[in-house]
């Protein structure tokens, strides 16, 4: 697991208010929402804030997010391509 | 009525959560609010999945309606009459601080007093009544003259009415249940000593 698959775990457990969750439970490839993590539609919103905030990401399209938030790993895809920070 | 109609009741202020047959939780010293409810949540053993998420005001609300649940019956005509005095000013100043770097949906969608009503809602199955007044102080003659008419409109069948305020690291809660009109005509003239004798 990449040291950016961690953080990214961490920042949402710590963002998201996923009280008693450790990074390692979560899984790279789960589903973030639905039946994996269970994230509702207002934490799509703070994936969006957390994508500007910590990696200068600012998401034009909001069709892209549902691509972008399927997991930890298309998260980790997506940042390394369009990170700017 | 006699004056000393029993009426259930919780409570939560100064690190305790008191019910009228005594104390059910405390901690040792004054901690914050959202530890102490985090720690209240857990030793009741209450399973909520948004419980982390929401604000202050809905975390203690959540908690004493579900204490109260346990001894009377909060479901799908159950009205829901609440009150404070500081509305949601606890988050929205959270809110106003967000906005300082990047402004939170998460805090933003609790700048409401009544969203706390929503949890309850949610979590019991309600699709009744509800209001959140705003007074000065904790005046049960406004909640209960509301509870009466929605009770006489048959709007609901019973009512869960709550003072639940919380703002700059204080919190007092006090929720209790009426069963119907009778109930409630005993109620008058009581909650303020009750209220009182449990404030101390």
């Amino acid at each position: 697991m990449s040291d950016l698959h961690t953080e990214l775990k961490e920042s949402i457990i710590e963002q998201l208010n996923l009280e008693d969750m450790q990074p390692a439970d979560i899984e790279n490839n789960e589903a973030l929402f639905g039946d994996g993590l269970g994230l509702d539609s207002i934490d799509a919103l703070e994936l969006i804030v957390l994508l500007e905030k910590d990696y200068g990401i600012k998401l034009t399209d909001p069709n892209q997010g549902k691509q972008i938030f399927n997991s930890i790993n298309t998260m980790a895809d997506f940042i390394e391509k369009h990170r700017t920070k | 009525m006699s004056k000393d109609q029993h009426i259930d009741f919780i409570k939560i202020q100064n690190n305790s959560i008191t019910a009228a047959e005594g104390l059910l939780f405390q901690t040792e010293k004054q901690i914050d609010p959202f530890k102490f409810l985090g720690d209240a949540y857990k030793f009741f053993g209450i399973t909520y999945p948004k419980f982390f998420k929401m604000d202050g005001l809905s975390k203690a609300g959540l908690i004493a309606a579900e204490l109260l649940s346990e001894k009377v019956s909060i479901e799908k005509n159950t009205g829901l009459i609440f009150s404070n005095s500081s509305s949601s000013l606890d988050t929205d100043l959270r809110f106003q601080d967000s906005m300082k770097s990047f402004a939170s949906p998460s805090v933003f969608v609790y700048t409401l007093p009544n969203i706390v009503l929503g949890e309850i809602s949610i979590r019991h199955q309600i699709q009744s009544e509800n209001a959140f007044f705003i007074s000065e102080k904790f005046d049960p003659a406004l909640i209960l003259d509301y509870a009466e008419i929605q009770l006489k409109n048959s709007a609901c069948e019973n009512v869960l009415c709550g003072w639940l305020n919380l703002h700059n690291n204080e919190y007092d809660v006090f929720l209790w249940h009426v069963a119907g009109l009778e109930d409630l005509q005993s109620q008058r003239g009581q909650l303020l000593k009750i209220y009182a004798t449990t404030h101390e």
